[in-house]
């Protein structure tokens, strides 16, 4: 039996939850391509806002560039800081994507094919806004393109010994992978689009997305192969990206940051975080367009049961870093965790571990798992949580250095900087707004694949 | 007729990006495009037909990291008696007499944040139209070589093994 | 030599022009640039290469020798002149900061005149003029006011007062008088003797800092380093109230209660005397004014402890020839002159008149007026027996306390003339301005010890944008104009060259006047290798007696001069602006140091506003909070709070001068500036205490490491081991330097100047504190603290192979430095050794960086942020203060050039990498500003330009004109966003080793140093070539005391630490 004869089960009842009625293949196309017609007031005020957030961050943007990055709040020895970790963050936001539509994919669980076309979506535009930040990080911005191996006249070549020439890679490849996978997963969707399509500059759109798709038995058997072989290509890049970005401070010999252990630990942190962003764009979309019936609460439970997975991985790393700083030989390494948790930082130390070790744990209640409001505001505080992680480990490892003479500057964020980790949600949304009315934020051929096939009715 | 369109963009991209390629290893600037100097000075006549040593003039050549350029008591030596009737030579008895410096356009800009050093170059026998081309044959100067780090950086890769006077290829030599 | 170098204003500005165009940084578009030739080619100047002119500096009385460097007519670097006597090539951060004197954006651009209350330039006829109408009316009421001049500027002035029938005053903040009375009266020699602190074996001073400003810093800490380099003795205790940079490198600090010092020092002549420990043994009239001073009188007197008294009595007499020096300005109290004669009669009955204490070369503070002279004027002038004023180089408006009324009385005189270069607070207050040159632009001479005949050259034409006048030419026009200057010849130039007739006679040596001259300005002046001392012996004692200190308040207020900004005469350059304070490595302000206790008591931490208030006034300063202070006082530094003075004085800290009210020394008349006791109160608001260092505890981590002398004792006592370090039998790391270079006579200023390690030769190792226990985690292994004991055999271990030996003798060229990473094949690895026994934590190093290297000064704005743009730094390490044994340590810490560098590995661009001769180099025009190096770096020695310091249309920029004429032209001005560090001065490495390449031959140790080394008044840095097993660098880089910062890194650093020596005090 088909998942969504779930949604209309008696459970839902009395839950507020809207019973949808039994779907049929037509009222599919219509709810979702419903999304993709002229935006109303609504949208528009959300995406002017969020243009105005935009701009603000573009001018601290310039300011930054004439003035230098002395307007951020970096110092020695934080040379490192809100960048870097907007950075790690968004990469992480990035991962939970490809997890979803390409490793469920392989593992057959069905559960994906309301959820997976969103989470894609998240994932190349959090990879377009990742890819921002080590740019404007640098002193220079204007010469990012030397960590590009390309022949120049001067004869020099990159250093391959760098983990930030790992990132290049790395992420550039990401980004490759992951629109690919985006891009061929909506071509039938597409089609379909393009063919109801009034408006010509929509049936443009559409047209060019559908690669002259026409449905035949043909197409539909490469289409699966093709989708079934992107999903293998892209599983590995999973696990090896967050490990290169985890590598920028692994392979240092700053305490706090030269440890084994975080190569496992940023990808489970990067798929926690991936999937509670997910659920946090879910449930509103849902909400929104009235589509409960599509995305049940049963797919968003499963979801959680994701995030509570990762949040306990993510909640072993930090004890096990605890033990072996105490475990280990390294003076500097035992001092540092020591000042981590109670130092000038332990604040950030202590949100980023309630945020995602103590409040997931709630999610062990399915009536929490099953509560859309009380599960949006878990992920939000996740999503806090992961970003002060990474702050966690960029700043208060730099904090303290080596020798004591550097102890004591403490850095302190600036306004250029907060305006710039708002700008990058606003870059972020300002892609995923168009997306929902550009293109099916749903996978309409693939929840067809759930629905009973349309029976002819019975002769009398 | 889409399929000529496209090959037409694609074979124009890279003919663009293969002569900005080869632009930028180009060592050669364009001839004659010397600035034009306050006094006419031939050193196509003075180091080519009179055969003046370049050292004459520019003594700083061999001794100093800067080729200086002559003061103008130097010119004066000569053209105190010399040519005198010319109308340049009167220009710069002139400036002699005002007690003003000849304000001589720079011809070779070397780019920034690189020191490059006269002396050390002289003294290891490279010769002077090696970098500022045949200046024997110039009427008016011209910035013979492109100066750059590419143009430089092949040079001493050829003399990196010179059995008296070995090219250094590390960056602080320049760079500092 | 000086005036050959002939070229007209014109030609200067154009060629600054150039000089400009090349530092300027940044990616300008490429557009046509003027080239400026000289108009008259001058024959022996020549674009691109530094001339150097032998000067002397006068940024303080001690008048040391100094080197100029010129490019393109622009002197751009000072340097101590290996040959002088005083200095014997090391300079202070002070004298290196002269530059910035000359280059001073807010120097008088030209007379000016007052009208009104306003200042209206005026023309130098126009101005000359109207200095003559006032001063010709005025003959005989008439005042000359000058900083301390010696030579024949000083004749000039003396004879100009005498012809306008007026007086002259020499004035001087720090005069010292209360030393030489006391010397008068208890030596019978009016003056400062040259105390020899190379001899002494004991050192104990009373309050003395004679590392910083007191007397001749310089010429003491070479000396005190050469007596800290003994295996046996040379141990030094400090006594005073507050732990002063100098007693930080005391063996033990004596906190004794303000004003005790007299007394301490008293108790120990006594105990010498009683015990008959002395060599002259007690005279009898000595013996009566001791004999009030039992041990337990002074515990009850000081609150030092009877059997401390006994025991430093002891060490003093048995350890002999031992030293007593006393009498800084912090100590300088209403009994001044006893305390001096209770110093000298400790010093006499321990035999040391005549050892340790001559009245030889005696330093020429002879014509400095005391207080009570200063006291007269002011009276003179208050009740209008003054009609003109003229004041050259002192500042008495800001430096005279403001009680003795010097403003008010200055304000009654109708007419007054400031010579003055720049508008200090004394030239606010006169009516006409006629600026003279700077030092560096003028002629003149000096005689700053006797018989040592100095000369002053300008190394560069006057600044054109400053239209001065030589001093000397001045007064002489003045003269001749109001009409009493017959007597003068012409000029200051003729009038110089007769003062040095004479002298030709005894120097001349049988050759013209003219070569003569012209050898004396290459050399910077003439001298006698010795010179006879006056006899001395002991007068008798004047009556002694304790300060007391008034007032209600129940802390002691110590003010003490500031090592960086002296008498406050440096607080218009930002260099010594932003030195960090040895003691609290605070920058551009003022602070009130107190005890954590005191600080406990008013509930006040670090950094917060206290309100210091006295009978005269009251003052609101940053607390620090500091165990080196005793608890019942407080300590502030003077030099600061100038309400004129140029831009960055201007308003810059707090003059505690204002706290003082009147008190003069009862015997001298200098003015007590320990005098007063203050009350502490929590203040509303003060300035921000902007400190470089704010952890002072090294923890756990091997940073600056010491050593027991006994564990070296021992070490040496090994038997049957023959090692590298075998030359130890000094600890100076670069008395090897000497005995290597004692050899060569290379007089070349670059060379490691020629120092006492005969003094050191000769003891017997292992000798003296043999009894004294070694601590066993001194000698466990692992920790860099086993003494290096190694076997003929020795090599080496495989982590040190890089930083100690290269691996082979040539390189093929075919490898490409970049892709290397271990300068394998290396024909050089420069590298550097530091010795902190000698480091005395001076911080000259800094400044000299900042000259050669271009490092811009950022403000106190951005140090709060962590965000200074040093290249080195000292750190400062306490590790107990609290009285008694004392353990501060001094670390100079600059990039150490590792050889498995941490921040190569991580830049993506290459922009730092490790070149073949064992630099890590940093390429700024590849730097992209990543950081990752900074991040990456366990020594945080890298600086980022956050901002744009060198671009001047930018708010931060750096060098506004002139101080850009400063720049040197061989080093690129860093842009914005660019990482930058120590190169160890690569540009002079090119130079060197091209020196050697025009002359064909090897390069000679020590022909190559770095600006730190160059200047370093103790040559505690030695740098060098470790491939030459000979050098300095590598004997002591293999020295038992060697080991590397954070070694546990396994970085390989290039920069070898020597471990200081912990000395015990008690005498054998």
């Amino acid at each position: 039996m088909s998942e969504y004869e779930f949604a209309a089960t008696a459970s839902d009842v009395g839950k507020g939850e809207h019973v949808p009625p039994t779907m049929t293949q037509k009222s599919l196309n219509d709810d979702v391509l419903k999304l993709i017609s002229v935006p109303g007031p609504v949208w528009w005020t959300i995406f002017l806002l969020d243009l105005a957030i935009l701009l603000v961050a573009m001018i601290a943007e310039r300011n930054q560039i004439v003035h230098g990055v002395g307007v951020a709040g970096h110092t020695r020895p934080v040379m490192w800081a809100s960048y870097v970790a907007n950075f790690v963050f968004w990469v992480g936001i990035a991962h939970c994507g490809t997890l979803v539509s390409a490793i469920l994919f392989l593992f057959r669980s069905h559960f994906r094919r309301a959820v997976y076309r969103v989470a894609e979506a998240m994932t190349v535009f959090g990879v377009l806004t990742a890819g921002l930040f080590p740019i404007l990080h640098l002193g220079r911005p204007w010469f990012p393109y030397w960590l590009f191996p390309y022949p120049s006249q001067r004869q020099i070549w990159p250093n391959f010994r760098s983990p930030l020439e790992w990132d290049v890679f790395a992420v550039t490849t990401y980004l490759t992978v992951s629109s690919i996978f985006f891009i061929v997963g909506i071509i039938p969707d597409a089609a379909a689009m393009r063919d109801r399509a009034r408006n010509p500059f929509m049936r443009l759109i559409q047209t060019i997305f559908s690669f002259g798709w026409r449905g035949s038995n043909n197409q539909w058997k490469h289409f699966y192969s093709a989708y079934l072989y992107f999903a293998a290509f892209a599983t590995p890049l999973v696990l090896s990206v967050h490990s290169v970005v985890s590598w920028d401070f692994a392979m240092a010999q700053v305490p706090g940051w030269h440890s084994t252990i975080f190569a496992p630990y940023f990808v489970a942190g990067a798929i926690f975080s991936g999937v509670a962003m997910v659920i946090n764009l879910l449930i509103p979309i849902r909400w929104g367009f009235k589509l409960q019936h599509i995305v049940t609460v049963d797919h968003i439970e499963k979801l959680s049961k994701l995030v509570l997975l990762t949040s306990t991985i993510v909640g072993y790393s930090y004890l096990v870093e605890f033990f072996s700083a105490w475990y280990g030989p390294s003076p500097y390494e035992r001092d540092l965790f020591w000042w981590r948790a109670t130092g000038h930082f332990a604040w950030a130390f202590w949100i980023m571990f309630t945020c995602n070790v103590i409040i997931p744990l709630s999610l062990w209640f399915k009536s929490v798992r099953r509560n859309m409001t009380v599960l949006f505001v878990i992920c939000l505080l996740v999503n806090v949580g992961m970003w002060f992680e990474r702050f966690v480990i960029i700043v208060t490892s730099l904090a303290r250095p080596f020798e004591p003479m550097s102890w004591g500057v403490n850095y302190r964020m600036s306004w250029t900087e907060g305006a710039i980790l708002a700008g990058s949600f606003a870059w972020f949304f300002m892609y995923f707004l168009i997306f929902v009315r550009l293109l099916p934020a749903f996978s309409v051929a693939e929840i067809k694949e759930t629905l009973p096939p349309p029976m002819r009715r019975q002769p009398s | 007729m889409k399929r000529a369109l496209a090959l037409v963009i694609v074979a124009a991209t890279l003919a663009a990006a293969t002569h900005a390629l080869s632009q930028s290893f180009s060592v050669q600037l364009g001839k004659n495009q010397g600035p034009k100097q306050p006094i006419f000075y031939s050193h196509e006549l003075h180091a080519g037909k009179l055969g003046m040593d370049c050292l004459y003039c520019h003594t700083g050549a061999e001794k100093s990291p800067i080729a200086n350029i002559p003061a103008v008591g130097t010119c004066m030596g000569c053209h105190k008696l010399a040519a005198t009737d010319r109308p340049e030579v009167q220009k710069l008895a002139g400036y002699y007499e005002r007690g003003e410096q000849v304000p001589w356009v720079e011809v070779y800009r070397l780019p920034d944040h690189v020191k490059f050093n006269h002396k050390r170059h002289v003294k290891a026998g490279v010769a002077c139209q090696t970098c500022h081309g045949p200046v024997e044959k110039m009427p008016v100067v011209y910035q013979y070589s492109s100066l750059k780090m590419g143009w430089c950086v092949s040079c001493h890769r050829q003399n990196i093994d010179h059995p008296e006077y070995p090219a250094p290829m590390d960056c602080l030599v320049c760079h500092h | 030599m000086s005036d050959s170098v002939v070229y007209t204003r014109r030609d200067f500005l154009k060629l600054v022009g150039i000089g400009a165009a090349g530092a300027a940084s940044g990616c300008a578009p490429p557009q046509a640039e003027k080239l400026i030739p000289y108009l008259v080619a001058p024959n022996d100047v020549l674009p691109g290469i530094p001339y150097w002119y032998a000067s002397t500096c006068t940024e303080c009385p001690a008048g040391c020798g100094i080197l100029v460097k010129q490019r393109e007519g622009r002197a751009i670097k000072i340097e101590g002149n290996p040959a002088h006597p005083v200095n014997r090539g090391g300079l202070c951060a002070r004298g290196q900061a002269g530059l910035q004197g000359l280059y001073d954006p807010d120097r008088l651009k030209g007379p000016m005149v007052r009208e009104g209350g306003a200042w209206k330039p005026v023309a130098w006829d126009q101005a000359l003029r109207l200095a003559t109408e006032k001063l010709a009316p005025a003959r005989g009421k008439v005042a000359l006011v000058t900083s301390h001049a010696t030579g024949s500027f000083h004749a000039l002035c003396g004879e100009w007062a005498t012809a306008a029938g007026g007086t002259h005053l020499v004035y001087e903040a720090f005069a010292h008088e209360s030393m030489r009375e006391a010397n008068r009266r208890t030596f019978g020699q009016a003056s400062v003797p040259r105390l020899d602190f190379e001899r002494a074996t004991f050192l104990i001073a009373f309050g003395a800092d004679f590392l910083e400003t007191w007397l001749s810093p310089v010429g003491h800490a070479r000396g005190f380093a050469t007596m800290r380099a003994r295996r046996d003795g040379g141990a030094f205790v400090a006594v005073e109230p507050r732990l002063s940079l100098t007693g930080a490198n005391a063996d033990e600090w004596i906190a004794i209660r303000p004003g005790g010092e007299m007394a301490l020092a008293l108790g120990m002549a006594r105990t010498i005397v009683t015990e008959g420990l002395g060599a002259a043994g007690g005279s009898g009239a000595a013996m009566d004014a001791l004999s009030a001073y039992t041990p337990e009188a002074v515990e009850q007197q000081t609150g030092v402890p009877g059997a401390t008294v006994q025991r430093l009595a002891r060490a003093f007499a048995a350890r002999r020839p031992s030293l007593a020096v006393a009498g800084g300005i912090a100590a300088q109290s209403e009994q001044s002159v006893a305390l001096h004669a209770a110093v000298n009669l400790l010093n006499h009955v321990a035999g040391n008149l005549g050892e340790t204490v001559h009245f030889d070369r005696t330093l020429n503070l002879d014509a400095v007026a005391p207080f009570g002279e200063v006291q007269n004027l002011i009276a003179a002038m208050g009740e209008g027996r003054v009609d003109a004023l003229v004041v050259h180089g002192a500042n008495p408006a800001y430096a005279v306390p403001a009680w003795a009324g010097f403003v008010p009385a200055m304000d009654k005189v109708p007419f007054k003339i400031s010579l003055s270069s720049v508008l200090d607070e004394t030239a606010e207050h006169c009516d006409l301005l006629l600026p003279s040159t700077h030092a560096l632009e003028s002629l003149g001479d000096a005689e700053p010890l006797r018989g040592v005949y100095a000369i002053l050259q300008p190394a560069m034409q006057p600044v054109p944008l400053f239209d001065a006048k030589p001093a000397g030419d001045m007064l002489i026009a003045l003269a001749r104009g109001a009409g009493f200057g017959q007597s003068f010849p012409d000029g200051w130039r003729p009038y110089l060259e007769a003062r040095w007739r004479p002298l030709h006679g005894r120097f001349g040596g049988g050759r013209d006047f003219e070569t003569f001259w012209r050898e004396t300005l290459q050399k910077g002046g003439v001298w006698e290798e010795e010179s006879a001392a006056t006899p001395a012996r002991w007068t008798g004692a004047p009556v002694f007696a304790s300060p007391e200190l008034k007032g209600t308040g129940e802390l002691a207020l110590v003010l003490y001069p500031s090592p960086a900004l002296y008498d406050g005469r440096g607080a218009n350059k930002p260099w010594l602006q932003e030195l960090p304070d040895p003691t609290t490595k605070a920058v551009w302000g003022s602070w009130a140091e107190i005890h954590p206790d005191t600080a406990a008591k008013l509930g006040v931490r670090n950094g917060q506003p206290i309100k210091i208030a006295t009978e005269a006034g009251s003052v609101e300063l940053p607390a620090y909070v500091y165990g080196g202070i005793r608890p019942d006082t407080v300590a502030i530094p003077l030099g600061q709070g100038h309400t004129a003075y140029g831009r960055y004085a201007k308003g810059c800290g707090v003059n505690p001068l204002s706290l003082l009210s009147a008190a003069t020394d009862a015997a001298s008349g200098a003015v007590a500036y320990l005098s007063a006791k203050a009350t502490v109160t929590v203040g509303a608001q003060a300035m921000d205490l902007v400190v470089t260092q704010r952890e002072k505890i090294q923890s756990e981590r091997v940073v600056a490491e010491v050593i027991p002398l006994a564990a070296l004792a021992a070490s040496a006592a090994v038997p049957g081991v023959s090692h590298a370090g075998s030359h130890d039998d000094s600890l100076a790391a670069s008395a090897v330097a000497d005995s290597m270079h004692g050899g060569n006579a290379d007089t070349s200023h670059r060379a490691p100047a020629h120092r006492a390690a005969h003094a050191a030769s000769g003891h017997a190792p292992a000798s003296g504190a043999a009894h004294h226990p070694v601590h066993p985690s001194q000698t466990r292994p692992g920790k860099y603290t086993e003494p290096m004991a190694r076997p003929p055999d020795y090599r080496p271990p495989a982590h040190a192979v890089t930083a100690f030996e290269s691996e082979h003798p040539a390189r093929s060229g075919r490898q490409n430095p970049v892709t290397e990473g271990h300068y394998k094949h290396a024909k050089h690895r420069w590298a550097m050794a530091i010795d902190l026994n000698s480091c005395t934590g001076c911080s000259a190093c800094l400044v000299a960086c900042h000259a050669e290297n271009n490092v811009p000064m950022v403000g106190p704005e951005p140090i709060k942020r962590g965000r200074e743009m040093h290249w080195i730094r000292i750190e400062r390490y306490e590790r107990k203060l609290d009285g008694g044994e004392n353990d501060v340590r001094f670390m100079p810490m600059m990039c150490q050039h590792c050889g498995d560098a941490p921040c190569e590995t991580v830049c993506p661009v290459y922009a730092t990498y490790h070149n073949p001769e064992g630099l890590n180099a940093q390429v700024y025009n590849r730097c992209v500003g990543t950081r990752y190096c900074s991040n990456n770096c366990p020594y945080k020695v890298r600086a980022f330009n956050f901002f744009d310091y060198a671009a001047p249309e930018k708010p931060t920029f750096a060098f506004p004109e002139p101080l850009n004429w400063q720049l040197n032209p061989d080093v690129t001005v860093r842009s914005k966003g660019v990482m930058e560090k120590c190169t160890m001065c690569v540009q002079r490495i090119l130079e060197g080793k091209g020196n050697a390449k025009d002359e064909q031959r090897a390069l000679r140790d020590g022909e190559i140093q770095t600006a730190c080394a160059q200047t370093c008044p103790t040559q505690a840095i030695v740098f060098g070539d470790l491939v030459d097993p000979e050098s300095a660098v590598s004997k002591a880089s293999h020295g038992e005391r060697r080991y590397w910062v954070l070694g546990d890194l396994n970085t390989k650093p290039g920069v070898t630490y020597l471990k200081k020596v912990q000395r015990p005090v008690e005498p054998v």
